[in-house]
């Protein structure tokens, strides 16, 4: 009787894993392009931010030494602009990033369920998403990295 | 059984108290981003830092512009370049909910996904990646699902995908290093596609130091 149930089992998984319409492969496969794609995009940003590091440049700094490279990438002068940037209907004034950063996914519920519907939402949503994942990903890995640790 | 009880619960205690050993954890940043929509660039280099002991996460930005982000208890406040002081917002929650402070305070064992309401809907594994599937609580409408990769035990790869099935988020995390046995991506790269709006963006780190 054992057997029979075994086998039956074995069939029921088998059946289920042929009809999953997702493979391994194909899920793998989707992490496998992108990135140089984002390392181009990127290029003239990642230059400046070596020349920035290296000579301790602030904005004017860059500007005045290297103007082609910012008036072609139409770099911003302003720390608040793009994610930085705030709503009105934000929650208690906080920007979308900010919020991600500090409560991971928590942050973006926050901003999703107490803004009102339309598109400063989904920018915000969409801020809070991008926070989120660098700090969960980032600390989350120190935190593993902490357990790791502890049990060495 | 009893004594394996104890042993276990003990092992959880020597696992929170070495975790609680370390009380500030900094690190250098820079942001990079380009819209292609709005057809602009930023940059934004800086340093962060956490201190447990007086629960306080500082941003200092230092380009394009110096200024400074504080939160601490509840409250958000920012300065200039001169640490003069430009605003005070009450935030309440935040340094309660702060994942700085989960970390380090020993809850935060599952990313907070689970607190949050996502739940695994599939693992995967090949000989050296493991694939998770997580589905959102229903009230997040805007997601069908996250799939996430590790290779090695290290998170590799994020892709959040819509409620349409279109691949909003494609997210890599390169470039490990180990900073007191402590493995760290030190680029993470993203693109973000939105109904018209391409985001490309990369998030560095440096002088990652944990104390």
């Amino acid at each position: 009787m054992k057997n029979v149930l075994s086998l039956l089992l074995f069939f029921v998984c088998g059946s289920l894993l042929a009809i999953n319409p997702t493979t391994n492969s194909e899920l793998a496969d989707k992490f496998n392009s992108g990135s140089e794609n984002i390392d181009t995009e990127l290029r003239d940003l990642q230059n400046m931010n070596n020349l920035v590091i290296e000579n301790d440049y602030d904005f004017n700094g860059l500007n005045a030494n290297h103007a082609e490279m910012v008036t072609e990438s139409k770099l911003s002068s302003k720390a608040a602009a793009g994610l930085f940037e705030g709503h009105p209907d934000n929650p208690l004034g906080v920007p979308g990033f900010w919020w991600g950063f500090c409560l991971g996914w928590v942050g973006m519920l926050i901003m999703y369920l107490t803004m009102d519907e339309g598109t400063a939402r989904k920018e915000q949503v969409k801020n809070a998403l991008y926070g989120c994942i660098i700090s969960v990903v980032f600390w989350t890995v120190i935190w593993f990295g902490l357990i790791a640790a502890a049990s060495t | 059984m009893k004594e394996i009880y104890i042993l276990f619960i003990l092992g959880l205690g020597c696992c929170s108290i070495q975790a609680q050993k370390f009380s500030t954890i900094e690190a250098d940043f820079s942001i990079m981003e380009k819209h292609t929509l709005k057809d602009t660039s930023f940059l934004i280099v800086g340093s962060v830092s956490y201190d447990i002991n007086d629960d306080r996460t500082t941003y200092e930005v230092s380009f394009p512009e110096k200024k400074i982000w504080e939160f601490r208890d509840s409250t958000l406040t920012v300065y200039d370049s001169l640490y003069k002081l430009e605003k005070v917002d009450t935030i309440g929650l935040v340094n309660e909910l702060s994942i700085f402070k989960k970390i380090l305070k020993d809850d935060l064992s599952d990313f907070g996904l689970i607190k949050a309401g996502f739940q695994i809907a599939d693992v995967q594994k090949s000989s050296s990646s493991i694939i998770f599937t997580w589905k959102p609580p229903s009230q997040v409408k805007f997601i069908k699902e996250i799939i996430s990769k590790k290779d090695d035990n290290n998170l590799t790869g994020l892709i959040v995908i819509d409620e349409d099935g279109k691949e909003i988020n494609k997210t890599f995390y390169e470039d490990y290093l180990y900073i007191k046995d402590i493995p760290v991506p030190t680029r993470i790269k993203s693109h973000f596609k939105g109904d018209k709006e391409q985001v490309f963006k990369e998030l560095q780190f440096r002088n990652v130091e944990i104390e």
